[in-house]
């Protein structure tokens, strides 16, 4: 990743760096990296630090709704969890869309996107994601409809 | 329910399956989205932020708060089991045009969308009408009726709205149970009723035409 990173030709070393993640990632990655300052003053830690740095998972996450759910044979990399994973964990015991982990843990939306992502990658977690082109599912409609009627 | 030919997905193990959906609620501040999520929903409604700059006022308790240079978007959502497999998360979101950025990750995949107007501040619904007339999200426009009472007859609303006729357009209470799950039933079925039109316009060009006999 370093190597592919020094081939970029906009890389270009700045020497000292406060945040040594960042010395990483070339000019164009870092200017994806969005950090909100009303976020941080709320929140006290900059969320991104707990994604180290990361906009982006190892497994991508599209969707608010995506559930999540500790896996039925999570590999052994759970025992090791701590801080937000392993409260994230802890809490997917029960599925939980990314909504749900977000307003819980109280992590922007984006950060439970990556950390759940992650968690994905290392079969930690199963995702169930949205379905493809749902609104042409007429038997799935049909369920939900059904669903509604029995409220 | 469809489970029998469609292969399981290749990520759940031992059979499990969850199939999550979504209906999107847009209006402007105020005008009862939490209050219609939460009439429905099996949770309370919980709040997720996405955070904002640059906004002087508006923000959606109504407590205005003049020159802050940031505030957050509160979006509100709420949960319904539809079923051992299904369930459909009702996402709230401020209808304002600076909030754009937000519709296009909350409306990609939804099922459906109501657009819920104040018929005393119409112009706050203009903004997500005009997103969601441009999006093939079929969407509702629901009058929120507060007390009861109804300011201008429906007619007049759609008139005001220049809501194409083939927008259903319904007078809700989003404090009642009954109401909302109708609403979402009216939305439902509009969704079912474009699948059909869809499939039944895929069947028609997967049919070659009866040959023309001309004399």
């Amino acid at each position: 990743m370093i190597e592919a990173d020094r081939e970029d030709p906009e890389f270009e070393s700045t020497g000292e760096l406060a945040r040594p993640y960042l010395s990483r990632l070339s000019p164009s990655a870092m200017a994806s990296i969005v950090v909100d300052a009303s976020v941080v003053d709320e929140v006290g830690v900059r969320p991104y630090y707990v994604t180290k740095g990361r906009t982006t998972s190892f497994n991508e996450i599209v969707g608010f709704e995506t559930i999540v759910v500790v896996a039925q044979m999570p590999s052994p990399y759970i025992s090791t969890l701590r801080y937000e994973e392993g409260a994230l964990v802890e809490l997917c015991r029960e599925p939980q869309s990314i909504a749900e982990i977000s307003a819980k843990l109280r992590l922007p939306i984006a950060v439970a996107k990556v950390l759940a992502g992650d968690l994905a990658a290392f079969g930690v977690l199963e995702v169930f994601a949205p379905p493809d082109d749902v609104v042409d599912d007429i038997e799935l409609i049909d369920a939900v409809i059904h669903g509604l009627r029995q409220l | 329910m469809p489970t029998l030919q469609t292969p399981a997905p290749p990520q759940a193990e031992g059979g499990r399956r969850i199939i999550p959906v979504k209906v999107v609620i847009a209006g402007g501040f105020g005008v009862g989205k939490t209050t219609m999520v939460g009439s429905v929903s099996e949770i309370t409604p919980l709040t997720t932020e996405a955070a904002m700059t640059n906004v002087s006022s508006g923000v959606d308790d109504l407590s205005h708060l003049p020159d802050k240079t940031t505030t957050t978007v509160a979006m509100d959502f709420g949960r319904i089991t539809i079923s051992d497999t299904v369930v459909l998360y009702l996402f709230g979101t401020p209808g304002q045009e600076r909030f754009g950025f937000m519709w296009e990750e909350l409306t990609k995949g939804a099922l459906g969308a109501v657009v819920l107007v104040d018929s005393r501040r119409i112009s706050d619904s203009f903004a997500a009408l005009d997103f969601f007339e441009h999006r093939d999200v079929p969407f509702v426009v629901a009058v929120n009726c507060f007390n009861g009472e109804q300011a201008h007859e429906l007619d007049e609303i759609r008139h005001a709205l220049q809501v194409n006729a083939d927008v259903p357009l319904v007078a809700t209470d989003a404090r009642y149970r009954t109401n909302v799950r109708d609403l979402l039933i009216t939305v439902l079925e509009l969704t079912r009723e474009r699948a059909i039109k869809r499939l039944a316009a895929k069947t028609a060009a997967a049919t070659p035409p009866p040959p023309t006999k001309r004399r």
